[in-house]
């Protein structure tokens, strides 16, 4: 149930979306981008020995580790020279979306969902340089296959992020990791743990990795948990409930 | 001078203030856009592309920048 405080912050907060603003002009966008760089990182590619396809799962989990620590260290961390980021994503995404109340209801609310796209091009620079050197220093293969697996890991982020804030699971509930992540998130818009627990947004490795999970189990558990609430941790800290919010110490059940 | 509603009714809401980082944001994602579509023409056709691909790639650039500006994203 969404608290008056939420339903007054949603209304100001779509009062402020401009009105030449489209979601799905936005998802196009980040979509083509993304789509677009990692089409043709991945024409340049030929004949990849299998130490270069190597590549791809070490930046899968670099890029799992990276998307952690900037969740973690950035979106939750008043930084100097990042406050933009942490009030859009503290301030504001996590005022619109609360454990309680953690669906958008129009496409317009896609511009608290999902990053702004030159988010991506900041990202594929970054990854251009990493794969600039691994060419200089190994094989341009290499370098390739970083910049195509970044890509990718951007659009999944992006995807599995919509995924936890969209209403209707008849469908994602079933779908392995999309599942898990789904909890896994909108249990991290719980105001008790939203600054320590809970921070990766496609696949929960660091969060297994570095212990701030709200689950007590092995790294498959995590990555296949589901909806399943039979290992939270005891020791989670809770919400006080209040008059504005009577239910906010209610246990963490993602997508009932 | 016309009358309209908005003088005799409620007052005026402030008027909407875009985020410096719609602006900065939009250079920068039409710088992107462009690299990239030079990049895709050119894997597509021949390097360098033709004049007209390059056009084309500087308005779908300019496109964007302003759109990413005026929805203030």
């Amino acid at each position: 149930m969404m608290s008056p405080r939420q339903a007054a912050f949603r209304a100001a907060f779509r009062d402020q979306i401009a009105p030449a603003y489209s979601g799905l002009i936005h998802v196009a966008l980040i979509y083509l981008i993304g789509g677009a760089a990692l089409w043709y990182a991945a024409q340049q590619i030929h004949a990849p020995t299998w130490l270069e396809w190597l590549v791809v799962p070490i930046t899968v989990v670099l890029a799992n580790i990276f998307e952690w620590f900037l969740h973690a260290q950035v979106m939750h961390r008043p930084r100097r020279g990042f406050m933009g980021i942490y009030k859009r994503h503290t301030l504001a995404h996590h005022q619109f979306f609360t454990s309680e109340a953690p669906f958008h209801d129009t496409t317009r609310d896609f511009r608290i969902v999902f990053f702004p796209p030159y988010a991506l091009i900041a990202f594929l620079t970054m990854a251009s340089v990493g794969a600039f050197v691994l060419s200089a220093v190994w094989s341009a293969n290499a370098g390739w296959f970083l910049v195509c697996t970044a890509a990718g890991m951007y659009m999944n982020y992006e995807f599995f992020h919509w995924c936890c804030h969209v209403r209707d699971d008849r469908i994602l509930r079933h779908i392995p990791f999309v599942n898990t992540i789904r909890r896994h998130h909108i249990a991290h818009h719980n105001t008790a743990i939203m600054m320590n627990l809970n921070m990766n947004l496609t696949y929960p490795f660091a969060d297994w990795l570095f212990g701030t999970s709200d689950l007590r189990r092995g790294l498959l558990g995590h990555l296949v948990n589901g909806y399943d609430t039979r290992f939270l941790r005891r020791d989670l800290p809770k919400v006080r409930a209040s008059a504005d919010a009577p239910r906010a110490a209610a246990p963490l059940v993602a997508g009932e | 001078m016309a009358i309209t509603i908005r003088d005799v009714g409620a007052p005026a809401k402030p008027r909407r203030q875009r985020n410096i980082a719609s602006l900065v944001g939009g250079f920068v994602i039409a710088f992107g856009c462009f690299i990239l579509w030079v990049l895709v023409a050119s894997q597509l056709t021949q390097w360098p592309p033709s004049l007209l691909l390059w056009i084309l790639g500087a308005a779908f650039a300019i496109a964007v920048g302003v759109w990413i500006r005026v929805a203030d994203l």
